[in-house]
């Protein structure tokens, strides 16, 4: 009897069409989101106007059945077990390009490149001047879906009173002020006003928390190098001279630098801090705490800083996307059925809307070219000064690195080099820096070993 | 006549061990084997095609200086949690069978409180508690002229995971003490004391030895603990700093999880199981002897 019934359930999970009481055949596509709420809220409501579309593939009516993605604990773990077990949907978000790098290595997703409906989409999203920056292997596998460009955040009071009254500072030179500012009323002024160190950042001596380095040594990296990117495939590409730039820029605060975790100081009016590394999704934490967004207010929303007025700051984008996979149980008439989904979500005439609701239901910016001008966009972020801000920066922002050993290389990075450097410079005054080079050159040749890189 | 009895019992044995050769089988001896054949390959459960590597990754691993530090640390949490686990969870019990009865209920089910309380909100507790801005931390640079790296001093963190692991489960274990306790009779303890026996000695020469099979399973169940830390590190401090705090599930994890080497992975948990295995023998037979001398 319990075979009886394993067999049946088998056969119903196993069996994806079904037909229709009007007659027609259902192919049911399956739909992994994020496992968040706030996601899953978004795609759902799409997925309702999709199904009640009656969109058809070779005669029959594609019905998307969404679900949260397993966290077993993480969800490229939980996709892997799906992988594993062949229960994979046939498409999936929350993809970001170091994981897809290995889904590729693996034959398991799609290449989109010369597919129409992906240059569609990177047409209609105006997304060509950055799309390269996804590539894997020199094709395309993921389509974006948003960018959380990485900046920082400054505590406006401290700013206004060491000299930043109408803007951020945004040089190397800026910061050589800030800090010489800094120094001058340390003991009187920022005293006052409770406030010990300029720049909060614990994890620049954690190397075990190796994602940490996308954004407190790669967005600075990207920013000095021109958006250069540190790993391509299997290929080292870093700027020596840029890595040391940044090993530099940091150790530039001396032990001004607060290493201690310190996790609530920015949620006050009033933190012990100038700056932190900050990404669009604390925006709502602030919010929370009634902080008042502005250089007249609490808190303000800054580039990463550059190397002289004028170069743009390219940053790191904490990005992902989604994908198609293939193999197991996905047939080619499933993957169709998933296409005319995403075709229909990013079609011309609704993409746009289909953007601004994932904005609003998420409060992170869509990975397109157009929302600092699009209408669509600047109609809702016009009263939004930190979206504003943010949005500026999310078409020079690059992705995590297409490599699998993603983990390795970044670990090595910290635990070879800089987290080291960071202790050393920590010891000294603010303004002089060690020499970096030995640092950086041990980093190089520990990611090089790290990731099998070329 | 008796060649037919003897099948007919034989065959009755199989009967009732049929449904544990099934568990053995498919819970046991079928992950065992495919372990063992992943750990073999260098296959990352995704990819369609996979190579044979042999005992390559067995060579790998033990030459990673992660493996060693993974080995060593477990001893380190051995040493450090074991004891603190036998000899707290004997003293709650010992209080608890001297409260009076109508409140031991009551204090057992508080004490087994942390056993449930989630890892997850345990660690992010701790996390606030000992974040540089906390009252705990004001207090302590304002009275005490400390400033104490909770998550970058190697030392101090290795002590905040191992308190977090001692506190959660010292309650609980105490139960299993606690129920012993009380079945030690009450008349063997009088006449301890009509002997001359003082309050010390009989606690430690009558009721100890008594309740030394539990002690057994405590020291048993801890020692199976210390080596299934995975929560609290990869809250905490992802295995850090200088590696302190990395634990055998945790580089499991990571190897097998974040850097999809499944393979490599399996391996390690191979030299898991062999490691739980040697220690837990190692502590049996030892504990054995103690506890034969002791009854």
């Amino acid at each position: 009897m319990v075979i009886v019934l394993a067999g049946s359930l088998l056969y119903a999970g196993g069996k994806q069409e079904r037909s229709l009481s009007s007659g027609g055949t259902i192919l049911t596509v399956d739909f992994w989101t994020a496992p968040n709420q706030g996601q899953y809220n978004f795609w759902d409501a799409i997925i309702q106007k999709f199904n009640a579309a009656d969109v058809n593939v070779d005669g029959k009516t594609v019905q998307i059945k969404a679900q949260m993605m397993p966290e077993t604990p993480s969800s490229e773990a939980g996709i892997q077990n799906a992988l594993a077990t062949n229960t994979i949907p046939a498409l999936s978000t929350n993809i970001n390009r170091g994981f897809a790098a290995t889904l590729v290595a693996s034959g398991r997703v799609y290449d989109l490149q010369d597919d129409q409906f992906f240059k569609d989409i990177v047409a209609d999203r105006h997304m060509e001047n950055f799309i390269g920056g996804w590539q894997i292997e020199k094709r395309q596998y993921v389509i974006p879906i948003y960018a959380n460009a990485m900046g920082y955040h400054w505590n406006a009071v401290a700013l206004r009173e060491l000299g930043f009254v109408d803007r951020v500072p945004t040089t190397v030179d800026d910061i050589k002020t800030l800090i010489q500012n800094f120094q001058r009323l340390k003991n009187t002024r920022m005293k006052e006003l409770g406030i010990s160190h300029i720049f909060l950042r614990s994890e620049l001596t954690r190397p075990e928390l190796w994602w940490n380095r996308w954004y407190d040594f790669e967005m600075q990296y990207e920013a000095f190098s021109g958006g250069k990117g540190l790993v391509d495939g299997n290929r080292l590409l870093v700027d020596k001279a840029a890595a040391g730039k940044v090993f530099g820029f940091l150790g530039m605060f001396g032990d001004t630098i607060q290493l201690s975790e310190d996790l609530t100081a920015f949620n006050k009016k009033s933190p012990p801090y100038v700056v932190q590394i900050t990404a669009p999704w604390d925006v709502s934490k602030y919010d929370a705490a009634g902080l008042k967004y502005g250089l007249d207010g609490d808190y303000v929303y800054g580039p990463p800083v550059v190397l002289k007025k004028g170069d743009i700051p390219y940053t790191f984008a904490d990005a992902k996307g989604l994908v198609f996979y293939k193999g197991g149980k996905i047939t080619a008439e499933m993957h169709k059925g998933a296409i005319a989904f995403i075709a229909w979500v990013y079609a011309k005439e609704r993409n746009a809307q289909t953007d601004l609701a994932w904005l609003k239901t998420t409060g992170m910016l869509p990975m397109r070219g157009d929302t600092v001008d699009n209408p669509v966009f600047s109609a809702y972020i016009r009263d939004k000064k930190v979206l504003q801000d943010q949005a500026e920066l999310v078409a020079h922002s690059v992705p995590a690195m297409a490599n699998g050993a993603v983990s390795d290389i970044l670990t090595a990075l910290g635990e070879d080099g800089l987290c080291d450097y960071i202790l050393t410079a920590a010891k000294n005054e603010p303004l002089s820096a060690p020499d970096a080079e030995p640092y950086v050159e041990k980093a190089v040749a520990g990611m090089k070993t790290a990731g099998s890189l070329r | 006549m008796k060649k037919y009895q003897h099948k007919q019992e034989n065959r009755t044995g199989w009967v009732f061990v049929t449904p544990y050769l099934f568990y053995v089988a498919i819970l046991f001896a079928v992950p065992l084997i495919w372990a063992f054949w992943l750990g073999c390959t260098d296959w990352n459960l995704m990819s369609l095609s996979w190579h044979w590597t042999g005992v390559r990754n067995l060579i790998t691993a033990l030459a990673d200086p992660d493996v060693h530090k993974v080995f060593f640390n477990g001893l380190k949490y051995l040493v450090a949690i074991v004891p603190a686990v036998c000899f707290l969870s004997l003293g709650i019990a010992s209080v608890l069978h001297n409260l009076p009865a109508r409140v031991k209920g009551i204090f057992s089910v508080l004490f087994f409180v942390p056993y449930l309380t989630s890892g997850v909100a345990t660690s992010v507790f701790v996390r606030y508690f000992f974040t540089y801005s906390s009252a705990f931390n004001k207090w302590l640079r304002a009275v005490w002229g400390l400033n104490i790296g909770w998550f970058t001093d190697p030392h101090v963190t290795f002590w905040v995971i191992t308190g977090i692991i001692i506190w959660k489960v010292s309650g609980y274990y105490s139960l299993f003490i606690f129920a012993s306790y009380e079945a030690v009779a009450p008349e063997v303890i009088e006449a301890a004391e009509i002997d001359g026996a003082n309050r010390l000695q009989r606690f430690w020469k009558v009721i100890v030895p008594m309740i030394a099979s539990s002690m057994q399973s405590v020291v048993i169940l801890a020692v199976g603990l210390v080596y299934s830390i995975f929560t609290e590190p990869y809250l905490l401090t992802g295995g850090g700093p200088a590696k302190s705090t990395l634990s055998w599930q945790l580089l499991l994890y990571n190897t097998s999880f974040v850097r999809f080497k499944s393979g490599y992975g399996a391996i390690i948990a191979i030299l898991l199981a062999l490691c739980i295995f040697v220690t837990l023998r190692l502590v049996i037979t030892v504990s054995d002897r103690h506890v034969e001398s002791a009854e």
